[in-house]
């Protein structure tokens, strides 16, 4: 591969400015310091969740915010506490927030979140502190297999920088998600598929409720099969297997272990590599793709223009109108 | 937040005759490994009836290897074909080997069916810690690989796996031109990497039944030195760590050494701040009773962060080595990339999120870039193969299939001596 020396080099972050507009006032915030008990603790969590208040989370005092709960649904927030015994006790504290500071990330995030959840033709998927998934639900494959669906997805997160000006930026990651759409119970009982090629595999356990302890969703190793249920060794290390209806069970995009199943069922496994290398920025008609890293970055552009432009900004927290760069994130060179 | 570049000549690599490379694989076949401590090994080989046709030609290609581009000889070549269950008739080999003097046992290549590794209970952890059990080291072939034609069509697949022999064998194929440091002042460095895993009783408790994890020690050139395997019950991790931590120093460094300089790279949940202040204590400690000075820098690598770093050339690939430094303590790594006129091999190379969690030293521009220096260095340092592009650094590249052998491990070896000096002395999980 031959470098293009006519152009200086430039380098750029999946990223994208979110800018407040000029001399935007203060943000007005209560902040709840950590340190309650665990009653207090946990009726804030559920009202927060129940509720769905918008506010920022910080664990430990940084970058001279002190550690505790930023709430920015100021109006709402003072209702609430009123009627509640044990909120309506615990410490509050009213705060001024620069639009562009570290403990708005995640309100940000959350306010994205909910306008992405307003678009018809995608998904949440995953929901973590610092970010969040969502999925297309067109499937890329087409009917084209009967256990797995192919779909576009992304993570977005919303950082933080204060060196050399404060800034707030969108990052944006596509990629692909693949997930299995009949469960080992079909496999088995519809479709004959034998035992000798199940074992071993890995699938996704979908949540389940086992003494009242509700599990997110996990991968497990296939041990064993009975009539309805299959014994389970989790990914994660642990002493016990688990036993699981079948029902509960669904493929995993490890199309490279499923391909003999693939197979069985009569169905094309070189289609479902393909589209994964293309979808993956990897390889297509069983080539590397050379300029995988700029298919990327045309796709991080795609998802920008077709959602968060489109359906996200400008986005308004209390006074403040926050709008998304056109160009992603160039970083300045420095050579000492 | 601003980009900047580690210098080429600090990618380089030595390899034999005192010559240098940027691609190992090349390197080694021009100028040979850079050391044959042990120029002769036994090797025997495991396989299923079914798979002998595929052995044989294996074994060939694997033996010319060794002798023409590592430079070292079989002296005892054996062939055990398998008819049943390949776990309780490799544990029958194992045994009888173990009657041998330990100089004298031979390195097992051992033919399975392909697993995923995620599988912790797959046969691959179940045969190597059977193996390791008897002081045996392995070297693993899949089936898949045999059945490939690309692959058995290609040098590097044998390469690779002559490569593991031969390290497993104390050999060392390349290292680093330029030595890892975190200040000018330095004597020795040493790069450690420790990897920490929970076991759990089961998938709904979220209480810890007891840990698994090492503490791996690296010079100044990335040559592996030593490790420390962890077993440790829950309220025992944060001595278990100190421990390993005072003896694989006391055991690495030089005699007349006076200012060392110690970067500890991490990765996963399972080291937080009591772990991290454990580790600190230690350092303190070490400085107080030696008189030595230590400088230290603890590090957390992110290994799937979201960031992605692109350019306006070379097809959107940035340079190997080229990182952003946010100056809050992260740095983004582009540990693969462009490397001369190569590429990471396969798709978008996705960088390593580096978080400085603790140094005694002054955060500086410099010393981030000797940080940078000792992740990327220790990526290139990888001896699992001999391609030029590895995305993690071997500091903690190996922590799930180190967690995963020693979950199957027997807890008595770890209180039988001759064993415990064996798995701190090789290269039993590369």
């Amino acid at each position: 591969m031959l470098a293009d020396v006519s152009q200086s080099m430039t380098f750029y972050l999946n990223a994208y400015e979110i800018r407040p507009e000029k001399q935007s006032r203060p943000l007005d915030a209560f902040r709840i310091p950590p340190d309650n008990d665990v009653q207090a603790r946990r009726r804030l969590a559920s009202i927060l969740r129940e509720n769905n208040i918008t506010f920022h989370r910080l664990s430990s005092d940084y970058l001279g915010y002190k550690a505790g709960y930023y709430i920015y649904d100021v109006e709402r927030w003072s209702q609430i506490i009123k009627s509640d015994e044990i909120l309506s006790k615990i410490e509050c504290y009213k705060e001024h927030i620069e639009a562009t500071s570290y403990v708005v990330r995640n309100a940000i995030l959350k306010l994205i979140e909910d306008k992405l959840g307003r678009v018809n033709d995608i998904r949440k998927i995953k929901n973590s502190i610092d970010e969040r998934k969502f999925y297309f639900l067109n499937d890329l494959l087409k009917d084209n297999s009967s256990i797995f669906t192919y779909h576009r997805c992304f993570v977005y997160r919303v950082e933080y920088f204060a060196i050399p000006t404060k800034k707030l930026l969108l990052l944006i990651l596509p990629s692909l998600l693949i997930k299995g759409k009949k469960s080992l119970e079909w496999l088995i009982k519809e479709k004959n598929v034998p035992t000798e090629l199940l074992l071993g595999l890995p699938f996704k356990v979908e949540q389940e409720i086992n003494q009242e302890i509700r599990t997110p969703a996990y991968v497990g190793f296939l041990e064993d099969l009975t009539d309805n249920t299959a014994i389970v060794r989790p990914a994660d290390l642990t002493l016990k297997t688990v036993e699981v209806p079948l029902k509960n069970l669904y493929a995993i995009g490890r199309i490279d272990l499923y391909r003999k199943i693939v197979e069985f069922l009569g169905e094309n496994c070189d289609l479902l590599y393909d589209y994964k290398g293309e979808f993956t920025f990897t390889w297509e008609k069983r080539k590397k793709i050379e300029n995988a890293p700029s298919r990327m970055k045309e796709e991080v552009e795609n998802i920008r223009k077709e959602l968060f432009s489109k359906n996200v900004f400008p986005l308004k927290l209390q006074s403040v109108t926050y709008t998304l760069s056109d160009d992603p994130v160039s970083l300045e060179s420095r050579e000492e | 937040m601003y980009k900047r570049e580690i210098p080429r000549n600090l990618l380089s690599l030595r390899v034999g005759m005192d010559a240098t490379t940027l691609f190992p694989s090349k390197g080694i076949e021009e100028s040979g490994p850079l050391e044959v401590r042990n120029p002769s090994i036994r090797l025997r080989t495991v396989y299923s009836d079914k798979d002998q046709s595929q052995v044989q030609t294996l074994v060939q290609k694997i033996k010319s290897e060794l002798r023409d581009v590592f430079r070292i000889n079989i002296e005892e070549e054996i062939d055990s074909r398998v008819t049943g269950n390949i776990l309780t008739e490799i544990g029958d080999l194992a045994r009888e080997d173990a009657k041998r003097p330990q100089d004298h046992r031979p390195i097992y290549l051992v033919v399975t069916e392909k697993g995923s590794k995620d599988n912790p209970s797959a046969p691959y952890y179940k045969i190597k810690s059977e193996l390791l059990s008897n002081n045996i080291l392995s070297q693993f072939v899949t089936t898949d690989t045999l059945n490939n034609q690309r692959r058995i069509s290609s040098n590097t697949t044998f390469r690779n796996i002559a490569l593991g022999i031969f390290v497993k064998a104390d050999n060392i194929p390349w290292h680093l031109q330029m030595p890892i440091t975190l200040n000018e002042q330095s004597e020795e460095s040493l790069i450690i990497g420790i990897g920490i895993t929970s076991v759990r009783h089961d998938i709904f408790s979220k209480e810890t039944d007891r840990y698994v994890g090492y503490i791996s020690f690296y010079n100044s050139r990335g040559v592996w030195k030593m490790m420390f395997p962890i077993l440790s019950p829950v309220d025992k991790i944060q001595e278990k760590i100190q421990q390993s931590l005072q003896e694989g120093i006391n055991y690495t460094i030089s005699k007349e050494v006076n200012k060392l300089d110690v970067i500890i790279h991490y990765a996963g949940k399972d080291i937080q701040m009591e772990e991290e202040k454990a580790i600190t204590e230690t350092l303190t400690r070490y400085e107080k009773d030696t008189g030595f000075k230590i400088n230290y820098a603890i590090v957390r690598l992110i290994k799937s962060a979201a960031y992605r770093l692109f350019s306006n050339r070379d097809n959107g690939y940035a340079p190997m080595g080229t990182y952003v430094n946010f100056e809050n303590g992260l740095l983004l790594i582009n540990t693969t990339g462009i490397l001369g006129k190569n590429a990471t091999p396969m798709g978008v190379n996705v960088p390593i999120l580096a978080s400085i969690k603790k140094t005694n030293l002054q955060s500086t521009p410099d010393l981030m870039h000797n940080i940078v220096y000792s992740v990327v260095g220790l990526a290139r340092i990888n001896w699992r193969g001999v391609n030029a592009f590895n995305f993690e650094p071997a500091t903690t590249k190996y922590a799930r299939e180190i967690a995963y052998i020693m979950a199957h491990l027997d807890q008595k070896i770890f209180k039988n001596q001759i064993s415990l000096a064996f798995l701190q002395s090789k290269l039993w999980f590369i």
